[in-house]
């Protein structure tokens, strides 16, 4: 009926992200990565080395076939440092994100669906604690008690609050006027059940996102504290551990500091990605148009 | 035929838009052929799906981004398609304008109303207006959309109402004079009476300013309102286009048909709803043959194989439908067929399920509902109308219990709402005597949870026995089947959310339901469908029903007695039929005169003479 058809618009552009079913290639990366970090992290034994023992003789050694990613300044192998070292570089950031969403959102949706003197006081907290430069309280807390891993963790958890708890708060209140959690309320269905059933689904995506985000962090705040020598341990390999102490010598062995750097922003980023495409995922699955 | 006489503003031939999906290429609309005569209107009619928006999209070559378009376009003498994006983008505003659904997102929130309306003037010298003359332009072209306070130009549009800020976009999209107007869905978002306002004035600019009008809308009383020709659309493509009094009053597509027996009316109470079964089809998943044929009632064998063309009847009226001419009989809108029904009389027992006095909502100075005393009985169906800000919400709101009342009582099975102390017992009363559906579909639903999850809510709460089988059973008494209940609200249309909404309210077997514009977002052939399981659920549930609307048809269709409410205040009551057929209150003849009638149209009253 009409003429040859003279294209009128812009030609579809397939979009980069999410456009097929298919895994987009930096999510696979991301992926992979993280994978590699996960069986070192459950299989520290497949270090080629012990990651304390100190030779001397082999100190400064750039890569060779008996030390991958060369030696630092004790002679100790860095790749077995840093295979041994995942176990503190991600379960850490884990469990402190993780600790972090939880009461976060657990505080979020008290306050945003509460509201009144709940909220007040979860706000107002939040409020103070977010005047609160974290790193330096973590320092001196830790630096001051002496008391370890375990404390720089709960200190780092608290201070990770205030930010998680705004946004997922904000949220709460967007989503507690919808209908839906007007209808439960209305069949009588119980407040806990419904911040329990109704609220916590509703900003799911939310969390996880906030809780991928909140891993980045954790990654960074925790190896800020290694580097300057609080929470692990002397002689751990730690990533931020090992890289300040061969930053010294980082010309004589450029991967024993760029290595455990490398692999901390490695899964930092990959975290990240990760976290993003799968909110997009469990958003598309809620989104009807 | 007028068409003839008046040059032509717009003529689009063979428009398609093309989109991708799954990464395969998709066709969302094919071949759209439209021709708008200066100074006349042409609707685009068609439900959601059926590429109307697309097709206005691509008129003015602003398709979203993904979606291309081919086919030629001229307006006036000049041919779109040979133009590039910048000389296109030139002329958007100057010969083509567009008016969108939504007056509140429309304009700038940040800018004053007078200069957004002349904004895109230039003077003579080709530079900006200066303020002055801005000014004084502004306060003309406000007052050529009927917006006589000059103090307008000087307002942000959130000062504004709905229909006034609909006026403002009106008077900014005309400003330079464009040769075609298209506006998508204009009154939509607005009142009824309102709505009347804008669609007089759309029709009285598109004469005055020898300006071609395409209206795009989903209601074929609004159509038949304003325009002087009509294409209805389905699938993607036009299955009938012609003047609005054969499309009216001889329809020769079964859809449009169809269309037409759904639209409740506003005169009688009908047994039962005409309806369309199935859905539209998605794009991708259209039919080869003809699209309409899965849900047609006249459907043959060669439908199904073979995609009809649109054929000439007579005079301007076209037809996408193989059997047009055996058909034209069993098309025609029969309107005397079905006696109307006598709305139920008020037999209900004296025992009130509701029973308000003197209630009263105020938020801050403002009040929303100021002392309504209204009675809700077992069985029976009550309608609370008005138009938006008539505190029709706020008052249903109130007989659930999800807004507390500033003074007066609400005695929901005995049990005073508005008293301060209601014990766990006092609710559970309350919760299993009224229980509310919402309006919109799209949040009705937690989109994180299962259909089924939603039910079972209501199920445990009163202690239901086998969980899942009740489940099944709410779901097929509301017309969804059991397996509806492993999926998630996105894989459901809006018209089966709203079932979805009225079986979780019917989980706690509630007496009374509470129904707030539950059809007012839906389509008119999905609308019919929920109308219909009301008053069936009416009837074999012994429910009753409390249904706010804004549409007084759609009030007729299902309520016994109405209250009117304005300002918070309770107008009129009465029998449904008493008060739509003889309002008293000036404001309900108001709202009863604003319902869109057809154009006086010579023809029509030639078709009126003849016996049906």
């Amino acid at each position: 009926m009409s003429p040859a058809g003279i294209v009128l618009a812009r030609r579809p552009r397939a979009r980069r992200f999410l456009a097929g079913p298919g895994v987009p290639p930096g999510v696979a990366a991301a992926a992979l990565f993280l994978g590699l970090v996960a069986v070192w992290v459950v299989a520290p034994g497949l270090a080629p080395h012990d990651p304390a023992l100190i030779r001397p003789g082999d100190a400064y050694q750039g890569p060779s076939s008996a030390h991958l990613l060369g030696t630092d300044p004790l002679g100790r192998d860095v790749l077995s440092r840093l295979i041994d070292g995942a176990r503190t570089a991600v379960l850490a950031p884990l469990a402190l994100a993780a600790g972090t969403i939880a009461v976060s959102t657990t505080l979020a949706v008290l306050a945003g669906y509460l509201r009144g003197w709940v909220d007040a006081v979860i706000s107002r907290v939040v409020d103070v604690l977010y005047s609160i430069p974290a790193l330096m309280v973590a320092i001196v807390i830790v630096g001051v008690t002496g008391g370890g891993f375990g404390l720089s963790i709960i200190v780092l958890l608290v201070f990770g609050l205030p930010a998680n708890v705004r946004v997922l708060r904000a949220a709460v209140m967007e989503r507690a006027a919808l209908p839906y959690v007007e209808a439960a309320r209305t069949l009588g269905v119980s407040t806990p059940r419904i911040m329990l059933t109704q609220l916590v689904p509703a900003i799911g995506p939310l969390v996880i996102t906030s809780f991928f985000l909140q891993i980045t962090f954790a990654i960074v705040d925790l190896s800020s504290l290694s580097f300057l020598g609080l929470g692990v341990p002397p002689g751990a390999s730690d990533w931020g551990r090992m890289m300040a102490e061969n930053r010294a010598t980082m010309s004589a062995n450029f991967f024993s500091t760029a290595a455990p750097g490398l692999c901390l922003a490695a899964v930092a980023v990959s975290a990240n990605v990760l976290g993003d495409w799968l909110y997009t995922r469990y958003e598309q699955a809620g989104r009807s148009r | 035929m007028t068409s003839r006489i008046s040059p032509t503003a717009l003529v689009a031939t063979g428009l398609s838009v093309r989109g991708v999906r799954g990464g395969a290429p998709v066709g969302l609309t094919s071949d759209v052929d439209i021709e708008v005569p200066a100074g006349e209107a042409v609707a685009i009619v068609g439900e959601s799906g059926s590429g109307k928006s697309l097709t206005a999209r691509a008129l003015l070559s602003l398709l979203p981004r993904g979606l291309a378009s081919s086919g030629t376009i001229r307006i006036g003498d000049r041919d779109v398609s040979l133009l590039d994006d910048a000389e296109r983008r030139r002329l958007r505003g100057s010969e083509l304008a567009f008016v969108m659904q939504d007056p509140f997102t429309m304009l700038n929130p940040l800018e004053r109303c007078g200069s957004q309306v002349t904004a895109a003037l230039r003077g003579p010298d080709g530079r900006r207006l200066r303020k002055a003359a801005a000014r004084d332009e502004a306060v003309r072209r406000l007052a050529e959309v009927g917006i006589a306070d000059p103090a307008v130009a000087d307002r942000y549009p959130f000062e504004l109402s709905g229909g006034m800020r609909q006026r403002v976009a009106i008077a900014a999209a005309i400003a330079e004079n464009p040769a075609v107007l298209i506006a998508d869905e204009p009154t939509t978002a607005l009142d009824v009476t309102t709505q009347k306002e804008i669609l007089d004035l759309l029709e009285r600019l598109s004469r005055s300013h020898r300006m071609g009008l395409v209206l795009i809308t989903h209601d074929l009383r609004v159509a038949f309102s304003v325009c002087t020709r009509i294409y209805v659309m389905y699938a993607g493509e036009i299955v009938e286009a012609g003047r609005p009094v054969d499309v009216r009053n001889r329809p020769r597509h079964p859809y449009t048909a169809g269309l037409l027996r759904t639209e409740p009316p506003l005169d009688r109470r009908v047994h039962r709803l005409a309806r369309i079964p199935g859905a539209v089809p998605a794009p991708g998943a259209r039919p080869a043959g003809c699209r309409f044929a899965p849900r047609c009632g006249w459907a043959e064998a060669d439908c199904h194989d073979h995609h009809p063309a649109l054929t000439v009847l007579h005079l301007d009226h076209q037809v996408r439908c193989r059997r047009a001419d055996e058909l034209t009989e069993q098309l025609r809108p029969s309107r005397t067929d079905e006696p109307p029904e006598p709305a139920v009389a008020c037999a209900a027992s004296d025992r009130a399920l509701i029973r308000t006095r003197a209630l009263r909502r105020t938020y801050g100075p403002r009040v929303a509902v100021a002392g309504a005393d209204i009675e809700v009985h077992a069985g029976e169906s009550v309608g609370l109308v008005g138009e938006s800000g008539s505190g029709k919400t706020t008052l249903a709101r109130m007989l659930v219990g999800l807004t507390r009342p500033s003074s007066g009582s609400v005695e929901v099975g005995g049990v005073d709402l508005a008293s301060r102390h209601l014990s766990s017992a006092d609710w559970a009363v309350v919760r299993s005597t009224a229980q509310m559906a919402f309006q919109d579909p799209y949040s009705t639903l937690n989109p994180h949870r299962t259909i089924g999850a939603a039910l079972r809510d209501g199920l445990r709460l009163v202690g239901a026995e086998d969980i899942h089988r009740r489940t099944d059973e709410l779901l097929e008494r509301v017309g969804l089947s059991g397996d509806h209940a492993r999926r998630m609200p996105a894989q459901l249309s809006g018209g089966e959310r709203q079932r979805v909404a009225i079986a979780r309210a019917l989980a706690r077997s509630p007496r009374v339901l509470v129904c707030d514009e539950i059809v007012s977002a839906l389509d008119v052939s999905v609308q019919a469908h929920i109308l219909n399981l009301l008053r069936d659920l009416q009837v074999r549930l012994g429910l009753s029903l409390v249904f706010i609307t804004h549409d007084l048809a759609v009030a007729r269709q299902v309520t016994d007695r109405i209250y009117v409410l304005k300002d918070g205040e309770i107008v009129e009551q009465g029998a449904t039929g008493d008060v739509l057929d003889h309002p008293r209150h000036p404001y309900t003849q108001r709202l009863v005169a604003s319902v869109p009638s057809p154009r006086p149209d010579p023809g029509t009253e030639l078709e009126r003479g003849k016996p049906a």
